[in-house]
C-alpha cells in the first residue's frame, strides 16, 4: 500500500496498463468508452503510465482516430468543455490499428505495438482487452490473442466482454468454456452497465447499511416485488440485432436478473467480489423453474403496434425498417416468478420490460403487506389504507421513495398516502467510468460470473422455447404509448394486484 | 423560538408558486458561516450557490461586528431554489443574522434554535477565530466540524500553539478542517501518483531530499510558509521520518530528518519572489533520491495555467511529464464539498498538523 494514499479520495489507483479496445470505431466506444476514459483521466484516476490501443476495421489512422475521439469526448463527456492539457496527455498514448480480427497480422502488429508501449509509456506488460464487437467475434478474438502470444508474458491479462453472453444456456456454456480455456475466470469481466449505476450500487447500501430495512426484507412483511424497465423508444437502428434477440434476451435475462439478484440476495459475509457473487448466484439457483405448461399463466409477451408517443404517431414494430412484417419477436415481456428460499417463499416477483411504453423509467418497488384488518382496514371502515411501498428509482431521476399513510389534518379521520422522496443530486459518474476503473484495478464485484449468466439462461430458456412453440402468429399487440398488452394487466389482476404506475 | 413552522410555510409557498402541488426539500446538514467582513458577502453567496446543488443544507450566515458600540441582533429568513445545468432544482433555507457589539457574545444561543435537528452542524469561520475565542468555544459545544483557513495566520508560532491547544481540548468531539490543508489535496494526490503499485513503490523509502517552493502575497508569508510546512509534515508522518534539526531563515527554511533506515533526509522550504502580482501558493515540490552515484527526482509542478504536472527526472537527464491535473487550487465551494462529504475526522491532517506545530518550534 502506498503510504501517501492514506486519507486521499483516490484510494483505488490502477497499476500502469495498456487497454486494447477491439471494435473501437463503433458506437459504444464513441459514446461511452472513450468519454469514460477521458473522465477518468480528468479526475486523475487513470494510472500515469497508460496507453490505449484501438483496433477496428474502419479506415482510420492514429491521428484521424485521435481527432474523431476528441469530438466524441467533446460531445459525450460529462466534463465540459474539454480540458486540452488532459486530452493531449491522454491522446499521446492513443494508437490505432486497422485490421481484420481474423488475420494473424493484425494481432502481430498489436503485439509489437504493445511491446513498444511497455518501453515508451511504462505499461509494464499489463493488458486489458475489451471486446466492443459483434458477439460473433467473442470466440475468435480471444483465440487470436492466444495464438499470437498475447495472453502470456509479464504483467496481468484481463478480458472484458459485453452482453450478450450467449443466446441460450447451451451457447453461454460453450462461450464460457472457450473463454475459460484461454483466460482464468478471475481474468474475465462480463460487463453489465446496469451494475455500474450509482442507484444499483445503492441497493446494497440501502439494504445492509440501514438497520431499519433488513429485518423486514422477507416474506413475513413483503407482499410482492415489482421490477420495471420501461422504454419509450422503439427499436430504431438496432432492428437487425433486436429481431434476433427480443425483450427477454435484450434486457430481462441480464440487466433485470441482476437487479432481482441484488434485491433478493442474502447478506454477504463481506463486500468482496466473490462473496457478493456467491449470494447473487444462490438467488438465481433458487428461482422456481417455469415449466412449459405454466408459461401461459406466468408470462406475457407482446409487440408494439402503431400508436402515439408524446402526441406524435409512431410505427408499429412490424413496420420498422429491417423488421419482418411477420415478425414474432417480443418487444414486451412480463414474468411472474418465485424464489424458493426461506426468505422469499410465497412472495411473487413481477418483472416487466417493454419498448414504446408510456413513460421511460427503471425502478424496483417493494410492496409491503397491509396493516391488519383492524381499526383502519376493517371491512366496514370508511378509512381504508394502502400498502407501504419502497421504490428504488434506477433511472432517470435516481432516488428512493417510501409511500406511507398519514392523517389529513382535519377534524374527522381521513387518511392519505404521502411520499417521502430522496433524490440523488449532482452529476454522478457514468456507469462505464466506474466499471472501466474496476477492470483496471481488478475488482470484479460489479461484473457477472459465468454461473450467474448460465443460471439466468437456465431459467429463461424454457420460457423462450415455449413461446417459440406456441402459435407464434398470435403475439399480443399493444399500442405504442400504452403500458403493454392487456394480458400483462391480467397477470397481476388475477392475483388481486396491479402494476405500479410510473 | 422554533424556526421550522416558518421555514415549512415558506417552502410550501415556494413550491406552490412554482406551479407544484408539493415538493421535496432534501437537507443533509447545517452550515453556519461566520464572517466579520461585509466584503465576504459575494464570495459567500457564490460558494453557497455552488455548494447547495450538490449538498442541500440549511445555511445560517452571520455578519458580525464585535467591536461595534451598538449591541444588536437582526435576523432574516429566505428560501431559495438553485438550478443546475441539467435542470434539477434544489431548495435551501437560509437565515442571515447581523450581529454587533456585546450581542455577539450571545450568538450561539441565537443560532441553536435555527438548526435542523439531528443533522451534522458544520461551522465555517472566515477570518481569525482566535480573536473571538468565547464565541468559538460556544460554537464548538454544538458543532460537529469546524472549518477555518490558516492561510491568513500571522504570528505563526503563537497562533499554531493556540490552535493546537484547541485541537487537544476538542478533538474527541469536533473535527477540524483547515482550508490551508485542504488546498494541498491536489498536490498530495500528484505526489502519491509516483509511488502506487507498478510505479516506484520501492523508491519511496529511499527519498532523501525534499524541496518545496512557494510564493506569497505580501503580508501572508507566514500562512503560505505554514502550508508548505504542512505538506512537508505530511510526507514526514506518512514516511515515518523523525525530525532532527531545523535552521530558520527569511525565505529559506531547512530541516533534517532521519528515515526508517536511520539515513538523513534533507528538506527545505523556499519562498520564491512572486512571478506576477497575484502569484501565490505552492509552485513546485521536488522529492528526490540524491546519492553519489544516483539521481532520481519526482516533481510536482504548477504551470502558468494553474495546472499541476507530475514529472520524472533521472540519471539519464530526461524529464518527462507523466500527468497533468486540471487545478492546482480549489474554490471554497469545492473545498467544502470535499471536506464535508466525508463524515470522519482526518487523522492524517491531525497528525500532520501536530508535527508541523513541533517543527515550527525548531525553526
Amino acid at each position: 500500500m502506498n503510504p501517501l494514499r492514506e486519507g486521499l479520495q483516490r484510494q483505488r489507483v490502477p497499476e500502469p496498463c495498456a487497454m486494447v479496445i477491439f471494435g473501437a470505431s463503433g458506437d459504444l466506444a464513441h459514446r461511452k468508452l472513450i468519454p469514460a476514459i477521458y473522465s477518468l483521466a480528468h479526475e486523475g484516476s487513470l494510472p500515469p503510465y497508460f496507453a490505449l490501443v484501438a483496433v477496428a476495421v474502419s479506415d482510420f489512422t492514429t491521428e484521424s482516430f485521435r481527432e474523431d475521439m476528441k469530438k466524441a469526448v467533446d460531445e459525450f463527456s460529462r466534463h465540459k468543455p474539454i480540458n486540452e492539457a488532459v486530452w493531449n496527455n491522454l491522446a499521446a498514448g492513443i494508437h490505432y490499428i486497422k485490421g481484420d480480427f481474423k488475420e494473424d497480422s493484425t494481432f502481430q502488429e498489436l503485439g509489437a505495438l504493445l511491446k513498444r508501449l511497455d518501453a515508451e509509456r511504462g505499461t509494464k506488460g499489463n493488458r486489458l482487452f475489451y471486446l466492443s464487437t459483434n458477439p460473433s467475434l467473442f470466440e475468435i478474438i480471444p483465440t487470436q490473442l492466444q495464438a499470437n502470444g498475447l495472453t502470456t508474458g509479464a504483467g496481468w491479462r484481463r478480458l472484458v466482454i459485453e452482453k450478450p453472453f450467449g443466446r441460450d444456456l447451451a451457447t453461454a456454456q460453450k462461450l464460457n468454456a472457450h473463454l475459460q480455456s484461454i483466460f482464468g475466470e478471475s481474468e474475465i469481466y462480463r460487463i453489465d452497465h446496469y451494475l455500474g449505476k450509482e442507484t444499483v450500487q445503492n441497493i446494497l447500501v440501502l439494504r445492509f447499511a440501514n438497520g431499519l430495512f433488513e429485518p423486514i426484507w422477507r416474506n413475513q412483511f413483503i407482499d410482492h416485488v415489482q421490477i420495471t424497465v420501461a422504454e419509450t423508444l422503439g427499436v430504431g437502428s438496432r432492428a437487425g440485432y433486436y429481431e434476433e434477440a427480443g425483450a427477454v434476451r435484450d434486457m430481462m435475462q441480464n440487466h433485470m436478473m441482476q437487479l432481482l439478484a441484488l434485491i433478493a440476495m442474502e447478506t454477504p459475509i463481506s463486500l468482496k467480489a466473490e462473496q457478493i457473487r456467491n449470494e447473487k448466484v444462490k438467488v438465481l439457483q433458487a428461482l422456481r423453474p417455469i415449466l412449459a405448461k405454466d408459461v401461459k399463466h406466468s408470462t406475457v409477451r407482446g409487440q408494439y403496434a402503431r400508436g402515439y408517443m408524446e402526441g406524435a404517431p409512431v410505427k408499429g414494430y412490424r413496420e420498422e425498417t429491417n423488421v419482418s412484417p411477420k415478425s414474432v419477436t417480443e418487444t414486451y415481456a412480463s414474468v411472474k416468478l418465485y424464489i424458493d428460499s426461506w426468505r422469499w417463499s410465497g412472495v411473487p416477483f413481477y418483472l416487466r420490460h417493454g419498448k414504446r411504453l408510456a413513460k421511460k423509467g427503471t425502478e424496483i418497488s417493494i410492496f409491503f403487506k397491509r396493516s391488519p384488518d383492524i381499526l383502519f382496514n376493517a371491512a366496514d371502515s370508511e378509512t381504508p389504507v394502502d400498502q407501504n411501498v419502497l421504490t428504488i428509482r434506477v433511472q432517470p431521476d435516481e432516488g428512493v421513495s417510501l409511500r406511507m399513510e398519514a392523517k389529513v389534518p382535519e377534524q374527522q379521520l381521513q387518511i392519505q398516502s404521502v411520499k417521502m422522496d430522496f433524490r440523488f443530486g449532482g452529476s454522478s459518474p457514468e456507469a462505464y467510468e466506474r466499471l472501466l476503473l474496476d477492470t483496471m484495478i481488478g475488482d470484479a464485484t460489479l461484473f457477472i460470473r459465468h454461473d450467474e449468466a448460465e443460471q439466468s439462461w437456465a431459467f429463461f430458456d424454457p420460457i423462450i422455447d415455449a413461446w417459440r412453440d406456441e402459435d407464434s402468429r398470435h403475439v399480443p399487440q399493444y399500442g405504442a404509448g400504452t403500458w403493454g398488452p392487456k394480458e400483462a394487466e391480467d397477470l397481476l389482476a388475477n392475483d388481486g394486484r396491479k402494476w405500479r404506475r410510473l | 423560538m422554533n424556526a421550522e413552522p416558518a421555514t415549512s410555510a415558506m417552502s410550501r409557498e415556494m413550491f406552490h408558486s412554482d406551479g407544484n402541488n408539493g415538493g421535496s426539500q432534501p437537507c443533509l446538514s447545517n452550515l453556519v458561516i461566520y464572517t466579520e467582513e461585509a466584503a465576504d458577502e459575494q464570495l459567500i453567496r457564490d460558494t453557497i450557490t455552488q455548494y447547495i446543488l450538490k449538498h442541500p443544507c440549511r445555511v445560517i450566515v452571520i455578519f458580525s461586528l464585535p467591536r461595534s458600540a451598538i449591541s444588536r441582533l437582526d435576523g432574516s429568513f429566505s428560501a431559495h431554489t438553485f438550478n443546475d445545468s441539467t435542470g434539477k432544482s434544489v431548495a435551501c433555507d437560509q437565515f442571515t443574522l447581523h450581529v454587533s457589539g456585546s450581542a455577539v457574545k450571545e450568538l450561539a444561543s441565537a443560532i441553536q434554535p435555527l438548526l435542523v435537528a439531528d443533522l451534522p452542524i458544520n461551522v465555517w469561520w472566515r477570518g481569525n477565530f482566535l480573536s473571538q475565542r468565547i464565541i468559538v468555544e460556544q460554537m464548538l459545544a454544538f458543532a460537529d466540524r469546524f472549518i477555518y483557513d490558516g492561510v491568513n495566520w500571522t504570528n505563526l508560532h503563537f497562533t499554531v500553539m493556540q490552535v493546537d491547544d484547541f485541537f487537544t481540548r476538542h478533538e474527541e468531539k469536533v473535527a477540524f478542517t483547515n482550508f490551508n490543508w485542504a488546498r494541498l489535496r491536489p498536490w498530495r494526490e500528484c505526489a502519491a501518483d509516483f509511488f502506487d503499485a507498478g510505479m516506484f513503490e520501492n523508491e519511496i523509502w529511499e527519498l532523501n531530499t525534499v524541496r518545496i517552493e512557494y510564493m506569497s502575497m505580501p503580508g501572508m508569508e507566514e500562512g503560505y510558509q505554514f502550508r508548505a510546512l504542512l505538506l512537508l509534515s505530511w510526507l514526514a508522518v506518512q514516511l515515518e521520518w523523525v525530525p532532527e534539526t531545523g535552521t530558520p531563515g527569511m525565505d529559506d527554511v531547512r530541516l533534517e530528518f532521519k528515515d526508517k533506515r536511520g539515513e538523513n533526509v534533507n528538506a527545505e522550504l523556499v519562498m520564491l519572489p512572486q512571478s506576477t502580482p497575484t502569484s501565490q501558493g505552492l509552485q513546485r515540490v521536488v522529492m528526490s533520491i540524491h546519492t553519489a552515484d544516483r539521481f532520481h527526482a519526482f516533481i510536482v509542478e504548477r504551470d502558468h495555467h494553474d495546472r499541476l504536472m507530475i514529472l520524472r527526472h533521472d540519471d539519464t537527464h530526461t524529464q518527462r511529464v507523466l500527468r497533468t491535473f486540471p487545478h492546482a487550487d480549489s474554490k471554497p465551494s469545492d473545498l467544502l464539498l470535499r471536506e464535508l462529504g466525508r463524515r470522519q475526522r482526518s487523522r492524517v491532517f491531525e497528525k500532520s498538523f501536530k508535527l508541523a506545530s513541533n517543527l515550527l518550534q525548531m525553526i
